[in-house]
């Protein structure tokens, strides 16, 4: 059953979402059967029309939707491979420490914590060092172009596009072993583009995998092996 | 991760409590008292575990049976039915339900932490607020008088309350400081579980921050197991990892909060949901 191809790091087969709204007795399929598949250090890009259901599939990799038909296997660290529809909560949240990171459009931030302590703390959870995760914290807000000024404050009051950079660089930051980007690039200028190209392909050399939707077919071309439609067919 | 307690169907009935009192209640009837006996289901068949390190909310609206499960767990009340196992420590896993008032005393005292909506049920207002951490560290077994008062000025430093005030009345107190002493007070013996109803509920916003800010802190500095309970939504997102959802006593859903607040599966948490965004 669970077997997957040593260089797998994630098989998905026909997995379906759909919503049941209690209030209006009404059905909602968010997404048809969709296929895919993840190799380390590769990006699989997944892309469609708006409305197709792209975010739901990765939602529902990641937990944040519970999956309502279909298979997701994922190859963890140690070699092991595991259905992520049927994991237990608890394994899922280990998962989510220490492997599997969701980067989504829009920085999501605990109230009144410094920038720098926002981009480190997906190294916290991996268990790297306070000292040395703020060097390295440091370090990815400097390659975003982050004003050195601005790290010891929160985001609450940046603009749109220092929050994007800061949402960026802590969602490349560290070692995951999978990376789930849901539109984290949209509307980016041509500059941080290329600083964006730059650090995802240093990371996928690294070995990393990403499943990622994107808005610019630009992008697509950059950095996806392998490109799924939801409306057709693998290229 | 290790569970470090194990919940397996809780239940309280206040009343005489008959045959049909748990077919006559619950979500799917939309009540929780007895048609039959009158019997008040506060709570029943409630199981889960908390993981070790973990922070695990509970939600639901008031009379749902949230501060029920704290009472129980705190070993305040009697459960009708159900076990608790608490684990890790050198010994093997205690069932608190099974307890007597001594034992269940001792392992309170020792190893349980617990922060009420209401400072007065946490606090006596009749010593200091210093004297209020002095007399548990003295319950669990601390005689050491300087060792005693260094301990609560340290717990003071840690909930931000100003030292200064170590020997003032907690009646003295603004709510949220007095809400930080109860929090001291139940830090004070390192507890392995702290349980939290509703603590930051009815404070200034500003306040509320501060509070939860605090309960982080101390979750990833000192990886204490919480449960904290609230009927609000905004607290459980902060909070907790994974969500249980209570209604008429029992458990409808639970899952990890993301999942519970985007994906919603009980139509009683859909409902909570579109009704707080
Ligand atoms: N001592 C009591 N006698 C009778 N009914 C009680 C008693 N304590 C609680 N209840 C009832 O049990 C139910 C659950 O209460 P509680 O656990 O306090 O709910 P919550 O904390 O979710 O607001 C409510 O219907 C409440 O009125
Ligand atoms: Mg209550
Ligand atoms: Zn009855």
């Amino acid at each position: 059953m669970n077997d997957l191809p040593l260089d797998l790091l994630l098989r998905v087969r026909q997995l379906r979402k759909s919503f049941f709204l209690h209030e209006r007795g009404l059905g909602i399929d968010s997404s048809r059967p969709v296929d895919l598949e993840v190799r380390a250090g590769e990006l699989t890009a997944l892309t469609g029309p708006s409305g197709v259901g792209k975010s739901s599939v990765v939602k529902a990799i990641y937990r944040t939707y519970l999956p309502s038909g279909g298979e997701i296997l994922y190859r963890d660290t140690a070699g092991r491979v595991e259905s992520l529809v049927t994991a237990p909560e608890s394994r899922i949240l280990e998962l989510r420490r220490r492997e599997i990171r969701y980067v989504t459009q829009f920085l999501h931030f605990l109230p009144r914590r410094s920038t720098l302590d926002i981009v480190a703390e997906p190294l916290w959870q991996e268990g790297i060092p306070a000292a040395e995760a703020e060097a390295e914290a440091r370090a990815w807000l400097h390659r975003f172009k982050l004003p050195e000024n601005l790290h010891g404050v929160s985001p609450a009051t940046f603009s749109g596009g220092e929050k994007q950079r800061v949402n960026l660089a802590r969602g490349l930051i560290g070692s995951p072993r999978l990376i789930l980007l849901d539109e984290p690039t949209a509307s980016l200028d041509k500059h941080t583009a290329a600083i964006v190209i730059e650090a995802v392909r240093e990371q996928l050399s690294r070995g990393i995998g990403m499943l990622g939707i994107f808005h610019d077919p630009e992008l697509v071309a950059a950095l996806a092996t392998t490109e799924i439609c939801m409306n057709g067919e693998s290229i | 991760m290790k569970p470090i307690l194990d919940v397996k169907g809780l239940t309280r009935i206040h009343g005489k409590s008959c045959d049909g009192c748990l077919a006559a209640t619950g979500p799917k009837v939309g009540g929780n008292q007895c048609p039959h006996c009158g019997s008040i289901v506060a709570c029943a068949d409630v199981s889960f575990q908390l993981m070790e390190g973990e922070i695990l909310g509970i939600i639901g609206e008031s009379g749902s049976g949230k501060s029920t499960v704290i009472r129980l767990l705190y070993m305040l009340d009697q459960a009708l039915a159900g076990g608790a196992l608490l684990h890790g420590g050198e010994e093997s896993a205690i069932d608190l339900m099974a307890l007597n008032r001594a034992q269940a005393r001792q392992l309170r005292d020792r190893h349980m932490g617990i922060v009420h909506q209401n400072p007065r049920l946490g606090l006596n207002y009749q010593i200091s607020a210093g004297g209020n951490i002095a007399e548990r560290l003295l319950m669990s077994g601390n005689r050491r008088y300087h060792d005693i008062r260094r301990i609560a000025s340290e717990l003071l430093v840690r909930t931000e309350v100003p030292v200064s005030r170590m020997d003032d009345f907690p009646g003295t107190f603004s709510g949220g400081m007095q809400q930080r002493v109860q929090i001291a007070k139940a830090l004070s013996t390192r507890p392995r579980l702290l349980l939290l109803d509703e603590v930051t509920t009815g404070l200034d916003l500003s306040v509320q921050a501060r509070i939860l800010d605090l309960i982080l802190e101390l979750q990833r500095e000192l990886g204490i197991s919480m449960i904290v309970v609230t009927h609000d939504l905004g607290v459980i997102r902060l909070l907790a990892s994974r969500t249980l959802v209570m209604k008429t006593g029992r458990i409808v859903e639970s899952g990890l909060t993301d999942q519970v607040l985007q994906d919603p599966q009980h139509a009683y948490t859909q409902q909570l949901v579109a009704s707080a965004l």
